[in-house]
């Protein structure tokens, strides 16, 4: 370096300075959408033994659209009306002795350490009943590829776990890079631009959060750091949600290693940069904190990273009740597995190997399929679901598999539905925007819609 | 404006006078995929959720290891990412900001407490017992950052001469 104060004077005066005025509106916005009450909750006592359930999914026939759609468009059917209430909020539960079941683990010098407080509120609280889940009308053929004319989402880059699947509408709720809310009918496989009431907010410049689709509350919720926001898809506007509580503000508490939706708490549980696990309930906009994963050697086998690399939370396995974690590493292997955490629990169950091909990563979520039965991840070269029985991967080969920008499970079609493009396209790369389907059910892939143009990545 | 009211004046009179400061030191520790500006605003929400300004000691030192951490942080959800880049091939060189001028290039490529320690001691003149406060860390770890990060820019200097 041949002058390092000039060039940290360059450094220091790169980009464009957007000023202190508009500074203070971003984050006067921000700070708008937190409610006074954005603090962990904690609830003395706790008198509800809810019975746990799996959230129950009625599918039944059609009596009106919501979103406008016709001709095969997919039908949604309206909330449904009788709701129960969601649990009360316990404190957390003392350290774990040695009359529980919570893991005892050893780190660095050998000195023994529970697994730590788990929060029972997972096991301790039930979702309500969800509302109906729509249905492709009769006349509909969703294997048939969509306009080539249509409207899409703008050009990427775009964010990963950008996609969630709307049970009620029966539609994909994307949104782009930009903040626009896009809806895709899966029934007639078109892009719709929502052009919500309310438009999203994003933090700085673009949006860079996790969706997830709460299905007993009916409601998209929008993880940015920092922020949430709450999609209502029957009256097409956002809100503003309160963001995680600061549970270590000097080291930044940020969300941002995955949002699964829990069907049987109905909770969204969000995993944050500091390894705590946080549930969010949509309905009372109250952060609850599970317990951490730092630190514990079981779920983390290198003790070298267990305090400063948590796992990615990738998805939850309906069938046998499981939280899927990566390890931070990304692929996993023999020495340092994925793993099946009990989230009524915090009880490591389970832990499974990479696919064959290792999984392509990339942060805020991997491309894997958010709302579904289990965990989905690209690896390169196939889309792979992680098998509840045997804990092995199962994969279909397909195109769909490079650099996609979201994947989301349609059980509609029961099919995983795969947007395309890619957030960190390099420059000089070829870059797409079709959507494609795979269907684990007969190993194929299908075009949903084919791609309108190929663009070269700046 | 009504969304301002959560802050009160004397809240974002702060904010404009610490401003040019705060966007200097992000623009040195912000990852290359980051606007200076975002990785302010988001630190700046991340601390105002919880404090006042004006309740602080040492507001700018405050916000400053603020929008350290968040660089941090940022740098570490990313990181995923860059490793499916490499997977699929990116040459490392596109990844770095082609409109830089060499000696920028070679600047960015440190890690942001590297770059924090070396912006603070060699531009504002801090001592590395400063700076490890304002950086959250001890003396030694300071003076190991600023040394860590000039030897590094050495070596890539050195190998651009005689490469």
């Amino acid at each position: 370096m041949s002058n390092l104060k000039s060039s940290l004077e360059q450094l220091a005066e790169r980009g464009d300075p957007i000023g202190s005025d508009r500074l203070r509106e971003r984050v006067a916005m921000d700070l708008a959408g937190r409610s006074e009450s954005d603090r962990i909750r904690s609830v003395p006592g706790w008198a509800i033994a809810a019975a746990v359930a799996a959230a129950s999914i009625i599918v039944i026939g059609v009596a009106s659209l919501l979103l406008g759609g016709s001709d095969g468009a997919v039908e949604p059917l309206p909330p449904a009306a009788s709701t129960t209430t969601v649990g009360e909020i316990p404190a957390p539960l003392p350290p774990a002795d040695s009359t529980t079941s919570t893991p005892t683990t050893t780190i660095g010098t050998e000195t023994p350490v529970t697994a730590g407080a788990w929060n029972p509120i997972l096991a301790e609280t039930s979702a309500k009943e969800a509302p109906p889940a729509a249905v492709c009308p009769s006349n509909a053929n969703p294997d048939t590829p969509g306009p080539m004319d249509q409207a899409r989402p703008g050009e990427g880059p775009w964010s990963n776990q950008s996609a969630v699947f709307d049970t009620r509408t029966g539609r994909v709720v994307f949104v782009d890079n930009v903040g626009r809310t896009w809806t895709f009918d899966v029934c007639t496989n078109t892009w719709q631009d929502m052009d919500p009431e309310t438009p999203w907010h994003t933090t700085g410049s673009r949006f860079i959060g996790e969706l997830v689709y709460d299905m007993d509350s009916d409601r998209t919720i929008a993880f940015n750091p920092g922020a949430v926001s709450v999609y209502d898809a029957t009256s097409n506007s956002w809100s503003r949600g309160s963001g995680p509580p600061n549970t270590d503000q000097s080291s930044g508490s940020s969300h941002g290693l995955g949002a699964v939706y829990d069907p049987i708490s109905g909770l969204a549980l969000v995993l944050t940069n500091l390894g705590t696990l946080l549930a969010y309930d949509v309905d009372t906009d109250a952060w609850t904190e599970i317990g951490s994963i730092m630190g514990r050697t079981d779920v983390v086998n290198d003790e070298s990273k267990t305090e400063e690399w948590p796992p990615f939370l990738i998805g939850y396995v309906a069938e046998i009740d499981r939280l899927a974690f990566l390890p931070f590493e990304g692929t996993p292997s023999a020495e340092d597995p994925g793993r099946l955490l009990d989230p009524r629990t915090g009880q490591i169950t389970g832990s499974f190997e990479a696919p064959e091909d290792g999984v392509s990563g990339g942060f805020g979520a991997f491309r894997y399929a958010t709302g579904g039965d289990t965990a989905y991840v690209e690896t390169g070269s196939s889309v792979c679901r992680l098998n509840e029985e045997s804990h092995e991967w199962d994969c279909i080969s397909s195109s769909a598999a490079v650099l996609s920008s979201a994947m989301v499970l349609d059980p509609i079609n029961d099919r995983v539905v795969v947007i395309k493009d890619f957030c960190c396209n390099w420059p000089g790369s070829s870059v797409t925007d079709p959507v494609l389907a795979v269907d684990f059910a007969t190993g194929t892939q299908i075009d949903l819609l084919l791609a309108a143009k190929e663009r070269i990545a700046d | 404006m009504e969304l301002l009211s959560r802050t009160d004046r004397s809240e974002w009179a702060l904010v404009d006078d610490l401003y040019p400061q705060l966007r200097r030191f992000a623009a040195v520790v912000a990852p290359l995929d980051l606007e200076p500006d975002d990785l302010l605003q988001e630190a700046l929400v991340a601390v105002l959720r919880s404090h006042q300004l004006s309740d602080l000691d040492h507001p700018l030192a405050y916000l400053r290891k603020a929008i350290l951490t968040t660089a941090i942080s940022h740098n570490r959800r990313m990181g995923r990412r860059r490793a499916t880049m490499n997977r699929f091939g990116a040459p490392e060189a596109v990844r770095v900001v082609p409109d830089y001028p060499s000696d920028l290039a070679d600047l960015v490529v440190l890690p942001p407490r590297e770059r924090a320690a070396l912006y603070l001691h060699e531009i504002e003149g801090y001592r590395y017992s400063e700076i490890g406060q304002l950086l959250g860390c001890t003396e030694a770890a300071a003076k190991k950052a600023g040394a860590r990060g000039r030897r590094r820019l050495e070596e890539i200097y050195a190998g651009e001469v005689t490469g």
